[in-house]
């Protein structure tokens, strides 16, 4: 592999992590929204 | 000196070694000396340190001639602590009836148990509210602070190793020792202890050397922000319960190979905020305390010369500094972001504690906010990007692991 196919391959691993980041988030609003507030 | 031999085989058996394997074994003692001396004293962290220290001494004191396992006819330099490259079920057994610390090993080092076993124990001492309470936040802080685990892959590739190498190492920019632990067995087992060890090392002296880098990247009027004008909601028990039970399905439904690791640390939380005192009791007080125990003093027992002269060490000691420089930088830049974002209301040094480190980035965000303005108590606001730090780098582990496999 090299150093160029590597960025890329971990810029996509990067961007997942980003994306299922956001989905976490998205779960806490939903579950928030049916759940009672402390 | 055949009487020398059998009476002194320890002193001996530095004439039966090579030369640079002598001195490193040597140099390593004093190591072991320094990890001890430094985490009695705080400055290293001492519940990893102090064990990880006593086993680097007393595995390279501890040297002799002995029968080799693998191959009974040959002799070889070994230890009466455990030998770590023993493979086939036959191997391990007999390895069982002679190493003392052999089924620790086999059972629990082999199969990742030992970094699930932590993870437990850090679920179960975690506070969600400060994330929860502000997950956008926490989570936009946590992103940018993977920088390294980011930028390391590609640098290691360039240093020369493998894919699968590569990977492991770029998870110490994560800041998560478990985390690089679990990921280092998985991908490169022939380089576990040196990853494992480099990580441990630079997590410990994170307290220490985050706060330079904090002083070189953020000027004073920056660090003094108070954040008085920011709230954090108030979130109940329910709240906490239904998210980790939600997340810790869609992880390990997403990533099937990191599974045991969302388990393990959805499992502590919910027992926290299920309140059965027992299992708290049980988690944090004896499998926490446990398992970090064995963790730093087997660690320390694998750390034996002929680990050390290994010629990737010193590329590895580079690559762990690099990895986690760029997530301090990465944190710190996400830290500006947010603080233009929200017209100077936030400080930027919490962007640092989202390179996980549970709680140790925090803290030193806490820290340095305090010497500069002793009103700015930014502790709790910290604590948000921090555990989002330990979910973004427990995603991104399971994402190498899974996708480095495929390649």
């Amino acid at each position: 592999m090299g150093v160029w196919d590597a960025f890329k391959f971990a810029l996509n691993v990067y961007m997942l992590m980003t994306a299922i980041t956001i989905l976490v988030w998205f779960m806490i609003v939903i579950i928030g929204k049916f759940t009672k507030k402390g | 000196m055949e009487q020398l031999i059998h009476v002194f085989p320890g002193l001996v058996s530095f004439s039966q070694m090579p030369t640079e394997m002598a001195i490193a074994r040597v140099i390593l003692i004093f190591i072991g000396f320094g990890m001890v001396y430094f985490g009695y004293k705080d400055v290293l962290e001492p519940l990893l340190m102090i064990p990880m220290g006593v086993g680097v001494c007393l595995v390279n004191a501890g040297l002799f001639m002995m029968p080799d396992l693998i191959d009974p006819s040959k002799q070889k330099l070994g230890t009466m602590f455990l030998d770590a490259m023993v493979q086939t079920s036959d191997q391990h057994i007999n390895a069982m009836q002679v190493y003392f610390l052999q089924p620790i090993y086999a059972l629990t080092f082999s199969n990742g148990l030992i970094a699930c076993m932590v993870f437990l124990g850090i679920g179960a001492i975690t506070e969600l509210d400060f994330f929860i309470g502000n997950p956008k936040l926490s989570l936009m802080l946590a992103i940018p602070a993977e920088l390294g685990t980011f930028l390391t892959f590609p640098i290691a590739i360039w240093m020369g190793f493998n894919p699968k190498e590569a990977a492991a190492i770029a998870t110490i920019g994560g800041a998560d020792g478990p985390m690089v632990l679990f990921a280092s067995l998985k991908l490169a087992k022939n380089l576990f202890v040196p990853i494992s060890v480099v990580s441990y090392l630079y997590l410990s002296i994170v307290y220490s050397g985050y706060p330079f880098l904090i002083k070189a990247l953020v000027p004073k009027r920056f660090r003094g922000i108070d954040m008085k004008e920011m709230t954090i909601t108030k979130v109940s028990a329910e709240e906490k319960l239904a998210f980790s039970i939600v997340t810790g399905t869609v992880l390990s439904l997403l990533f099937p190979v990191a599974a045991p690791l969302f388990v393990s640390f959805f499992l502590g939380v919910i027992i926290r905020e299920s309140k059965v005192s027992r299992y708290m009791f049980f988690a944090d007080d004896i499998i926490l305390t446990g398992s970090t125990l064995f963790l730093g003093f087997i660690l320390g027992c694998l750390l034996s010369a002929d680990v050390v002269v290994e010629p990737k060490m010193m590329k590895l000691i580079i690559l762990g500094f690099v990895a986690l420089f760029l997530s301090g930088v990465g944190g710190l830049l996400g830290g500006y972001a947010v603080c233009w974002l929200s017209k100077g209301k936030i400080n930027p040094l919490i962007g640092i504690a989202g390179v996980s480190c549970v709680p140790s980035t925090a803290k030193v965000a806490h820290k340095c906010a305090n010497e500069v303005n002793e009103e700015a108590f930014i502790l709790p606001f910290a604590m948000g990007p921090n555990i989002a730090g330990v979910i973004t780098t427990a995603v991104i582990t399971a994402i190498y692991v899974t996708k480095v496999q495929l390649l």
